[in-house]
């Protein structure tokens, strides 16, 4: 049996690797470029950097930005759309609203499925879930034929009422299953057992749209892991925050299709848990995006539905905001103005001090100019940077804005820094979220280069940079549980339900819990089902979700009683009135499935003793020269004060605290920065 | 006075965290409202004003309504003078356009004031469709009303809630009133509860930032508002346009704007009598049609607050169609305040650049339907705009399916919950296949919603314009499709409908409503081939009219014919 459990997260640029020994309590952590062709390359490359043998690896989990990517980019799988006759334009029609109310250019999101790829069938139920007429088997089969012909690699079926009853969309899956082989069929009341047709359609193709490309991906690294002889099950990180076995991934492959940024925000939370620290925001900034998340009193922000520009997704998922801002965001002139990003060097060629043929200056070749980052020990050393490449890049970009090189890295660096405050801005102060309120914790690998800046910026007292914290979003996936989330419709007048019917269907939900946590390896002991249920004042349309206590609850005394109290409290709570007496509905009930993978404790680290290794940098800070004390972080004692200018080094990531702040050390080995006012 | 950074920062959050309770009294309002009009359609809106009225903020919802609820707050303090008559913990409500309601009395506004150290610092305000507020017909929307007597109940900017209490006496008339009493209370609570979230937000925000840095924020916002309208002001081609456009109804109406540099003038005095039915704008109505044509043009990106509008005036003549005497009904107040915003809008399209694209299907398309549920035989009430196509653009063709810019962040029902509801059969939600909106950049779609009757004893009432007089073009397009409902009755005869009261419907029957494409932007004879092919494709033109209305010649496979195009086209 092995020691390790071990995370992993592919980023655009890099691939960050984390191994926590379950003997020594010790984490160590490995990074390499994403190798864009083979993903499988880099992340054993990072791999080899923290373990000796595969053999040792007990438990491994997995966040991929794949399926997004393919999204984003657009090169998603070509999909074909079955739909109500009838209904088939939904999709198109959408909803008829726009966000920008005076903008009479605003543009409709493009459908990912063109008109002409969107196929009736006729087949009908009512709202009640019965049928008004036979789903036409024969259409279903004319439509197998054209996906073989025209060379669909998926299809969604988005049926009306599939909610309720999903009898014509599991005959018409039956029928392309037996024509069709290896196509992906994505089922709208699998994805999303909600009603409204639009928001179920688009969830239902952007699962059928991704997953092929997720599944591939999953099924290359399963096989890869085996060959490597990595024989433990691979899990995956959810949007949600939880986490599920690759094989339940692809299964449900849209579930992980956030999953890459969410373990940043459960590496938050175990944070919030360890610090006693309830209000974090995090930023995470690697070569090519920057993510801000936020955890408000100790818990993640969580949605139940979102949209990927402008198409709406019905998911749990965490409330991330991404712009395009890292380490390898090019910096060019526009209209006689200096602009940083959205488009990135990538890791090839990468920045210009890569050495990799790319002649552009980015974020990082403006840090290196400023000696904010030491080209020998970049990356722990594994990777050599060029600096004579850097002060070129930079140095023709200034020539262009009669700027010396020096005062042109500034200015990218201002300038990239303005961009990333505003991102802040926009899911604390646009909330009406106070940022100040709150502390900034700082990762991925450019992220505590720029913090305190962003602080100052911001307002905001304190700067915490986690232990690894290029591979905090890794660290994070091994700080979160096993997580499986089953729903049914149970639409009821509260007062003549029939409670022991609720009582049959949640032991039915926990048994279906427990199963699927046993086939994720989870043993009894460590399960746990949590049961609650959408509730609403008849005619309302909206529901608050209110907890029951036990799957049997139901049926013990004075329950209904109970959960109208409860519901009326949450409403008068949330929405400042209630209507104690009004007739109460039930809508729907929900259970999740926990499964605990034990929650690992940082070690604290020596008190004192350390070996303070240090060495003095000339680094330029507001466009002076300052002397700067140089750290290796493995050398920083528990307690140790150190006030700014001074760099601390580590191998995934570099510290840099500017004139004016003072770096501190907690008992943990957190890098507690506190904010001067003036840098 | 010079501010610090610390300061702005401070006042940004400020006026962000204003727009955030705007949005979160929104979320409230919606999330327990009782009327699916108002929590699927979202025909509703919140806004924050400051202390004597003015829009300090506004929500999501309909641009239309944004401009409602600053005019209804300073008319509830105009008309409530007297010393101690408004207090903290009261909210005033008011539905008619001479009490401040502005619309029709089926716009119910809820308007609470904010006290902080004594005085009055800001108000919350909502605005909501109820869906029944008595009167002639269910629904209260007739197109044979005379009088607003017969409208429904009149709501005279009175308070609902004082003191923290409501009262009872007001609530009970307007339940008696109402042919859906238990909705009717459902929705009034969801707006006093969204009146009371925001009233609480902003005492924290005065709390937390002091009475004077709060009160300078509004007034910086607002100052900024209209720097931000005076600057657009200075990128206009300044002169005097005008425009006279025939209507479906036979009248004409006119326009002439004004542009200088300090001022965007709107002359709407010389227009016809106000009208006998409910075809009347009230004059804040007209002013807010201005507005939206002003925000469109100088901050298409923007917020409205009560600054942006400072350069704006507009002339209206008492006893016009704009601008109308007490008595005058106002049940289809938002067709006539929809010809006339798009008739500043197509007046000004032309000499405005890439402005403003052609116009669009331009109605409300008002759809009501009622009757008896045949499942459960309680009363059911479908309100509903409906979406259409966009005119082409400069840069682009016009969207498909979208509402007016009239309308905003609004929603379509989705069939599935229609069908719940209304106990309608949704038989078809389809893209309109007619012709019309050709052109170099070719109008959006309409649509085409079959919505089957299934008990006796129901009713649909509807009024469109841009009937007969279809979306206009610009540059050599083509006008768009013409908006109209048929009713398919069960025995197979079909009659045609722009405007209908409470025609009777039975089981069987079908309502089908098209609903228009925008208006083509250019000559379609120089549209893209491959635009073209790209629209055979995918059915939006017939092999037909590619050849003969864009000179487009498609293969059997569906490619452009290079050599038959050219020729087609003359070259």
């Amino acid at each position: 049996m092995g020691r390790y459990r071990v995370s992993m997260d592919i980023g655009g640029t890099f691939t960050d690797v984390v191994a926590y020994d379950e003997e020594s309590g010790a984490y160590a952590a490995g990074k390499a470029s994403t190798t864009p062709n083979d993903l499988t390359e880099g992340v054993f490359a990072g791999l080899a950097q923290v373990i000796e043998s595969p053999a040792e690896i007990a438990f491994t989990v997995h966040g991929t930005t794949v399926g997004l990517n393919a999204f984003l980019q657009r090169k998603g799988e070509k999909v074909l759309l079955l739909a109500t006759e009838g209904a088939g334009d939904a999709y198109h029609i959408a909803r008829g609203n726009r966000l920008r109310l005076y903008d009479l250019h605003y543009r409709k999101p493009e459908p990912l499925v063109p008109r002409s790829d969107i196929v009736e069938i006729s087949g009908r139920l009512n709202y009640r879930g019965e049928e008004r007429a036979p789903l036409d088997e024969g259409a279903v089969r004319a439509a197998a034929a054209r996906v073989a012909e025209e060379g669909f690699g998926a299809v969604a079926i988005s049926f009306l009422f599939s909610y309720l009853n999903p009898a014509h969309e599991l005959r018409a899956a039956e029928i392309l299953q037996e024509e069709l082989d290896g196509v992906t069929i994505s089922l709208s009341h699998r994805v999303a057992r909600e009603w409204r047709e639009y928001e179920r359609t688009s969830s239902s193709v952007l699962e059928a749209y991704t997953a092929p490309v997720i599944r591939r991906y999953i099924e290359r690294l399963q096989s890869e892991m085996r060959d490597r002889g990595l024989s433990v099950p691979l899990h995956v990180m959810q949007s949600s925050g939880g986490v599920v076995t690759a094989d339940s991934a692809r299964e449900r492959p849209l579930q992980t299709l956030l999953s890459g940024p969410v373990g940043g925000t459960m590496g938050l939370v175990a944070l919030a848990r360890t610090l006693d620290r309830p209000n974090l925001i995090g930023v995470d900034m690697g070569g090519t995006s920057f993510d801000v998340s936020l955890v408000i009193g100790g818990k993640p922000d969580i949605t139940t539905e979102t949209s990927l520009e402008g198409l709406p997704l019905l998911m749990p998922i965490a409330n991330i905001h991404t712009i395009g801002a890292g380490g390898g965001s090019l910096a060019y002139t526009e209209a006689g103005g200096l602009r940083v990003g959205p488009e990135s060097a990538g890791a090839d060629p990468g920045p210009a001090c890569y050495g990799r043929g790319g002649t552009r200056p980015t974020v990082t070749d403006a840090n290196l100019v400023l000696n904010r980052i030491d080209p020998d020990t970049f990356a722990g050393g594994t990777m050599s940077l060029y600096p004579e490449h850097a002060q070129e890049a930079v140095r023709s970009l200034g020539a262009e804005l009669r700027l010396d090189a020096v005062e042109m890295a500034e200015g990218i660096i201002d300038v990239i820094n303005a961009k990333m405050a505003q991102a802040i801005r926009t899911l604390t102060v646009e909330q009406g979220i106070e940022p100040r309120d709150f502390a900034l914790v700082a990762f991925g690998g450019a992220g505590p280069m720029h913090a305190a800046f962003l602080a100052q910026e911001l307002g905001i007292g304190e700067v915490i940079v986690p232990r690894l914290p290029g591979a905090f979003s890794a660290w994070g996936m091994l700080e979160t549980e096993i997580r499986r989330d089953f729903s049914r419709t149970f639409f009821r007048r509260a007062g003549t339900a029939d409670l022991a019917e609720l009582a049959s269907l949640l032991a039915e939900l926990e048994s279906e819990g427990r199963e699927a946590l046993e086939a994720e390896g989870i043993p009894a002991g460590a399960c746990r089902v949590e049961h609650a249920i959408d509730m609403r004042y008849e005619a309302q349309e909206y529901t608050l979700t209110i907890p029951i206590d036990a799957a049997d609850a139901p049926v013990a005394e004075g329950f209904l009683e109970e959960m109208t109290q409860r519901f009326n409290a949450a409403h008068d709570f949330r929405y400042g009135h209630s209507n104690p007496g009004a007739p109460v509905e039930f809508v729907a009930v929900r259970s999740a499935a926990l499964g605990d993978l034990e929650r690992l404790e940082p070690e604290a680290i020596a008190a004192a003793g350390g070996d303070l290794r240090s060495r003095t940098h000339d680094v330029t800070f507001d466009r002076r020269r300052c002397e700067t004390m140089v750290v290796d972080r493995r050398g920083l004692a528990a307690g140790a004060t150190i006030p700014g200018p001074v760099i601390v080094e580590e191998g995934t990531a570099t510290t840099v605290v500017p004139p004016g702040c003072i770096l501190t050390v907690d008992a943990f080995g957190f890098l507690i920065v506190s904010i001067g006012k003036d840098l | 006075m010079t501010t610090t950074a610390a300061d702005q920062i401070t006042l940004e959050i400020i006026q962000n965290s204003l727009q955030a309770i705007s949005d979160e009294m929104f979320a409230a309002l919606r999330k327990t409202a009782m009327s699916a009009i108002i929590y699927e359609v979202l025909d509703m809106g919140t806004a924050i004003t400051d202390g004597e009225g003015n829009l300090a903020s506004s929500g999501a919802g309909i641009p239309a309504f944004v401009g409602v609820l600053d005019k209804a707050v300073k008319r509830i303090i105009e008309l409530n003078a007297e010393p101690g008559e408004i207090a903290p913990g009261d909210i005033f409500a008011t539905n008619d356009p001479f009490y401040g309601g502005v619309t029709h009395l089926n716009d119910v506004v809820l308007a609470m004031p904010v006290f902080a150290d004594g005085g009055i610092v800001a108000w919350t305000a909502n605005i909501a469709h109820w869906n029944d507020v008595g009167g002639m017909v269910p629904g209260s929307i007739s197109n044979e009303a005379r009088e607003i007597y017969q409208e429904g109940l009149r709501i005279p900017a009175v308070k609902l809630v004082a003191g923290g209490e409501p009262i009872k006496s007001v609530m009970e008339i307007m339940k008696v009133n109402s042919r859906l009493p238990d909705f009717l209370q459902g929705d009034m609570w969801a707006g006093i509860a969204a009146a009371r979230v925001g009233e609480r937000r902003i005492l924290d925000l005065v709390a937390k930032y002091g009475l004077e840095t709060f009160v300078t924020a509004l007034d910086l916002f607002m100052d900024y508002g209209e720097q931000v309208a005076r600057h657009a002001l200075t990128g206009l081609p300044k002169g005097t346009f005008t425009l006279e456009e025939e209507q479906d109804s036979g009248a004409v109406y006119k326009v002439t704007v004004e542009i200088t540099d300090d001022e965007f003038l709107v002359d709407l005095r010389d227009n016809p009598d106000q009208d006998y039915g409910p075809n009347n704008a009230s004059r804040d109505g007209s002013l807010i049609a201005a507005q939206m044509v002003f925000m469109n043009i100088t901050d298409a990106h923007g917020a409205a607050n009560g600054g942006h509008f400072r350069p704006l005036r507009v002339l209206t003549r008492p006893g016009s169609i704009f601008d109308p005497n007490p008595g005058a009904a106002f049940a289809i107040y938002y067709e006539v305040e929809i010809r006339l915003y798009d008739l500043i809008w197509r007046c000004l399209a032309s000499h405005l650049g890439d402005r403003l694209p052609a116009g669009s299907f331009g109605s409300i398309c008002g759809t009501f339907i009622g009757g008896p549920h045949p499942d459960t035989g309680r009363h059911f009430t479908i309100v509903e705009p409906q979406v259409g196509g966009w005119g082409g653009s400069r840069e682009r063709d016009g969207n498909s399916a979208i509402f007016s810019g009239f309308h905003g962040d609004t929603f379509n029902c989705p069939a599935e919950v229609a069908e719940t509801r209304y106990g309608l059969y949704v038989d078809r939600l389809a893209l309109n296949d007619a012709p019309g909106g050709e052109g170099e950049h070719r109008g959006g779609k309409g649509i085409v919603v079959e919505y089957r009757v299934r008990s006796n004893g129901c009713f649909f009432t509807c009024a469109y314009t841009r009937n007969t007089h279809k979306p206009w073009a610009l540059e050599g397009g083509r006008e768009g499709a013409p908006n109209y409902a048929e009713v398919v009755r069960a025995g197979g005869s079909v009659e045609e409908y722009a405007v209908v009261t409470a025609l009777e419907v039975n089981e069987g029957d079908v309502i089908r409503i098209h609903t228009g494409h925008g208006g083509g932007y250019g000559d379609p004879l120089r549209r893209d081939p491959a635009a073209v092919a790209s629209d055979a494709l995918n059915d939006y033109v017939s092999l037909e009219d590619a050849r003969s209305l864009y000179g487009v010649v498609l293969t059997a496979a569906g490619e452009v014919d290079v050599d038959a195009t050219a020729k087609a086209r003359g070259r």
